[in-house]
């Protein structure tokens, strides 16, 4: 099976498009906000298993007479059993009166508690931010050798689409943030540059044997249609095992996985759509002003 | 040629068969792994040191600090704990199987810091001289009986001649728990602390805390997480369930698109999930939630190897070369591809683990070990396996991957 899609002659489509995606990602991010989990805000999580079903009202009463009733009550899994309980930060004296009275609602079994104070989850984000950066810088100078500056920059560009578009999803979709959300973003990090190397590395060879007067975007399109198969193998497969993991995988995954099925997605989409065609565009105008200004005749 | 081609392709895939065998059914490597906390169950609190009038927060007092805690948490007898130090002035302490997590996190962190005040409130003698203390029932009242060493006795005969008849007040982590009357010169360093235990349990874990010292700053916890085993466990049978079916779903995925190369690559790639757990195992790596993130990406991009160079080889075909020299071809184009793409994810991975907090750390860990095997089994191994089956003659090579 061999491809003959012309991604360049749509690539206006393709910007306006990830322009609107774009922007509705920040308005995600910036408007709806992101639903920090207690990793960033601080706070005391506990999880509890009820001998049978409850109601959320009931739960929140005792939360209300203990004076802690901005606190958040979720049922886990569809029973109606188990209710994860976030409060702000409460001492070990109010967490075991809290539960003490809640065992007038039902008898329970605690599952699992999770205390934080927020200056754990800041830290890993700025650690993981400041090694990113870093990251970036080096990935920019491999490609630079490698390959060539545009490629370097192209791919950055379209790699922090990448992140903006999956961060701004998971602000849609409300998922809580934990310390795991970061890991899924250093993954999609990972993955969508991985991605764009397969691309740039055809257009590279393809260069190579780029014929007199054969235009850039013949080029650019052939080799996008080459590396087409792949991209649709490796994405569906990666996405198949996400898939996996979303739907049987336990609670702790789930968000994980979704956030990098998200970002799995929008990370081919712009390796094909916008990476080549942004790259192709700069090198179109580079070698049009090269072209423009020849360089002056030595006088000699 | 052929039919030792065709013996050597069918002996390797059987050692591999037999292999993987022993090591999912028989004798299951993931039994072997060190699981986090995670997803085994257990408390992971982090401690912040902060400085206190006695000391500041240095080397030498989180060292002694770091000493103390191994010694408390000795006595909480949990299995396999682990006491790290975090940064300059933060502990991690993880146990596994503890019943009453909130409680041992707060016997942990008690500063346990014992004074023997004279009644204008000049310290007289500390728990730092103290050479055993013990919870015992005296007199019908829950005490623990403190005994002082030599440098202790002799300044707690001194305080009790001094202030004969008076009250010597005695605190605990600053808080005045009595001021017993000195009737009598004590000259050998025994005292007995009886402030209102309720329970003799009370009392023993009051003594071992004087046991192990007081710590010389203050710990505060930072974070902690508490995972009932029960949650770990579930989490723990829940993701491999799930690993299994992703896997099976990427081994069909596999088999479908590139046929009998497919299931060559399957082959490759069980091995290198092999070598990957069998690495992790060897370098004492701890597996956790982050861990398998590393391992999932790592995953991806092994099955990435072998599409690109199952496409390449594919692609050389189609334009009409042999199947020797196109597999030739195929993989040179392929490698410096995937050479490319592995290079610079090694790159952030290396730059995420030593810049990176602990998660962080554990997801660059598990993704260089997974790079560098997936680089190992998709290079070396598939493409000996292409060979030989090329070589085989089951030729119609074409026809497998052109399809």
């Amino acid at each position: 099976m061999t491809f003959k899609v012309d991604f360049i002659k749509h690539h206006r489509l393709w910007f306006i498009l990830s322009a609107i995606f774009t922007v509705v990602a920040l308005f995600g991010i910036f408007v709806r906000g992101l639903n920090y989990g207690i990793d960033f805000t601080g706070g005391t999580q506990f999880q509890l298993k009820f001998s049978h079903s409850i109601t959320v009202a009931a739960v929140d009463r005792v939360l209300t007479d203990q004076h802690i009733g901005q606190s958040q009550v979720v049922f886990v899994g569809s029973a109606h059993r188990e209710v994860q309980i976030t409060t702000p930060t409460i001492s070990e004296q109010q967490r075991n009166q809290v539960l003490a009275k809640m065992k007038a609602v039902a008898p329970f079994q605690e599952i699992s508690t999770n205390r934080v104070s927020a200056v754990i989850g800041k830290q890993t984000e700025r650690a993981a931010l400041i090694a990113v950066l870093i990251a970036t810088g080096a990935i920019i100078l491999y490609i630079a050798i490698r390959f060539e500056f545009r490629f370097a920059l192209a791919g950055i560009i379209a790699l922090l689409l990448d992140v903006i578009m999956t961060v701004g999803a998971v602000a849609l979709i409300h998922v809580v943030l934990t310390t795991y959300f970061i890991m899924a973003v250093l993954t999609i990090f990972g993955y969508s540059m991985n991605d764009r190397i397969i691309v740039f590395d055809r257009i590279r060879e393809n260069l190579h044997k780029q014929r007199k007067n054969e235009p850039l975007q013949e080029v650019v399109n052939r080799s996008l249609n080459q590396v087409l198969m792949r991209s649709i193998n490796t994405s569906t497969t990666v996405m198949l095992a996400l898939g996996a993991l979303l739907v049987f995988g336990g609670s702790t995954i789930r968000d994980f996985s979704l956030t990098m099925l998200i970002g799995v997605f929008i990370g081919t989409f712009t390796s094909l759509f916008i990476a080549s065609p942004v790259w192709m565009l700069w090198r179109l105008r580079d070698d049009a002003r090269r072209k423009a200004s020849p360089r002056p005749v030595r006088a000699d | 040629m052929r039919q030792r081609s065709i013996l050597a392709l069918v002996a390797l895939v059987a050692v591999l068969i037999v292999a993987g065998g022993y090591f999912s059914v028989i004798n299951p490597i993931t039994r072997h792994l060190k699981y986090g906390l995670d997803l085994r169950g257990g408390i992971t609190a982090t401690y912040q040191a902060e400085p206190t009038p006695q000391a500041p927060v240095n080397a030498q007092s989180m060292a002694k600090a770091m000493q103390i805690l191994s010694f408390r948490v000795n006595k909480l007898g949990v299995s396999e704990p682990v006491i790290q130090e975090v940064g300059n002035s933060r502990i991690a302490v993880n146990l596994a199987g503890v019943k009453n997590p909130e409680q041992a996190l707060r016997f942990l962190g008690q500063t346990a810091l014992l004074q023997i005040k004279s009644p204008t409130g000049k310290v007289l003698v500390t728990g730092a001289d103290l050479s055993s203390a013990e919870g015992e029932i005296s007199q019908g009242q829950y005490v623990v009986a403190l005994s002082f060493n030599s440098k202790g006795a002799v300044l707690f005969k001194q305080a009790t001649t001094k202030y004969l008849g008076q009250q010597l007040p005695i605190y605990l982590n600053g808080k005045l728990v009595e001021a017993p009357k000195v009737d009598t010169i004590i000259p050998n360093g025994q005292a007995e602390l009886s402030g209102g235990f309720a329970t003799l349990k009370q009392a023993q874990q009051t003594a071992l805390l004087l046991q192990s010292g007081a710590l010389p700053v203050k710990l505060v916890v930072l974070a902690s997480n508490t995972v009932s085993a029960t949650l770990g466990h579930q989490a723990v049978v829940a993701s491999k369930r799930a690993a299994a079916i992703a896997i099976a779903l990427i081994a069909l995925a596999m088999i479908f698109w590139y046929r009998l190369a497919g299931l060559l690559a399957d082959i490759a790639l069980g091995v290198y999930a092999f070598l990957l757990l069998g690495s992790l195992w060897a370098v004492h790596a701890v597996i956790t939630i982050p861990g398998i993130a590393g391992i999932i990406l790592s995953m991806g991009m092994a099955v990435d190897a072998n599409v690109i160079i199952f496409s390449r080889v594919r692609e050389e075909m189609v334009s009409g070369k042999t199947p020797r020299a196109a597999i030739e071809v195929g993989f040179r184009n392929a490698i410096r591809a995937i050479m490319d793409s592995n290079a610079t994810t090694f790159i952030s991975a290396i730059i995420l683990f030593f810049m990176g907090s602990g998660d962080v750390k554990g997801f660059a860990l598990t993704l260089m070990i997974g790079i560098v095997i997936s680089l190992f089994t998709a290079v070396f191994l598939t493409r000996q396996f292409i060979r030989l089956a090329a070589d085989a003659g089951w030729a119609r090579v074409r026809a497998i991957f052109v399809g």
